[in-house]
């Protein structure tokens, strides 16, 4: 592995627009969860959708934690 | 007492949108799960990378490149939850609903397009049904084909487990209704 090729992180230059796209795509991902959850409350008949959507959102707070630990980590 | 917000979790008349007044939900089916397989089968093909991804990372690059990988590999686990359930909801929102008056298909093409039909009980004139394969065969699922004296003539079931179970149910709420 070359290491000159490796960017230096402490760079704001770089973690700028790292840190813009991951705010970005998590805010496209809570969007896009706002929707699959409206569709499966508002138009799901019986308690599957529901039961669906809410195993649904408790994973996409887990899963927030852990993408946002793992985008902390580049600042350790 | 019970808490009426998890009541919905455990507890449905199985109601939707547009159910008239005295109209009685019988039966609500959906596609047999054999349908959303090949789905969970690149879910979780997709899982076992990113989260290889992100324990393995060490192995091929530097320390430095390490935790970039680890970041983007967060977001793709939240990208590919997403996806996983956008293909669930597409699957629970494909019903067919037979009530005491008619039966209703209705069908999600995407988030934002749905395309309801609606059979009268009474306007069935023939019903068919076609269990096709193996895995048709075996896990018990299959088509049923409704010749119709409606403006559309014919209505379909696809892929629904227990076929000629529904037929029978089909054939005897015309026969009450006739």
């Amino acid at each position: 592995m070359n290491y000159q090729t490796v960017p230096n992180l402490t760079d704001p230059m770089l973690l700028l627009p790292i840190s813009l796209i991951f705010t970005l795509a998590t805010g496209l991902f809570w969007i896009l969860t706002f929707s699959i959850l409206y569709h499966l409350i508002r138009f799901g008949i019986g308690t599957m959708p529901k039961q669906i959507a809410f195993f649904y959102f408790c994973g996409c707070i887990v899963l927030n934690i852990v993408s946002t630990l793992l985008f902390m980590g580049i600042f350790l | 007492m019970k808490n009426p917000f998890f009541s919905i979790f455990i507890k449905s008349h199985n109601t939707f949108e547009g159910q008239l007044p005295d109209e009685r939900t019988v039966k609500v089916i959906r596609m047999h799960w054999y349908t959303l397989a090949g789905t969970l089968v690149v879910s979780l093909a997709s899982f076992i990378l990113i989260v290889a991804s992100i324990f393995m990372a060490r192995s091929f690059v530097d320390d430095r490149a390490v935790s970039i990988i680890r970041a983007f590999s967060g977001l793709a686990l939240l990208f590919w939850w997403y996806w996983t359930f956008y293909h669930i909801t597409m699957y629970v929102l494909r019903v067919w609903i037979i009530t005491n008056q008619r039966v209703v298909s209705s069908r999600q093409y995407g988030l934002f397009n749905r395309r309801i039909v609606e059979l009268a009980i009474e306007n069935i004139q023939d019903i068919s049904v076609n269990i096709d394969g193996m895995f048709g065969t075996f896990l018990e699922f299959g088509d049923i084909e409704i010749q119709t004296a409606g403006a559309e003539n014919k209505f379909f079931f696809r892929r629904i487990p227990e076929p000629l179970q529904v037929k029978e149910l089909l054939m005897l709420s015309n026969n009450k209704k006739v």
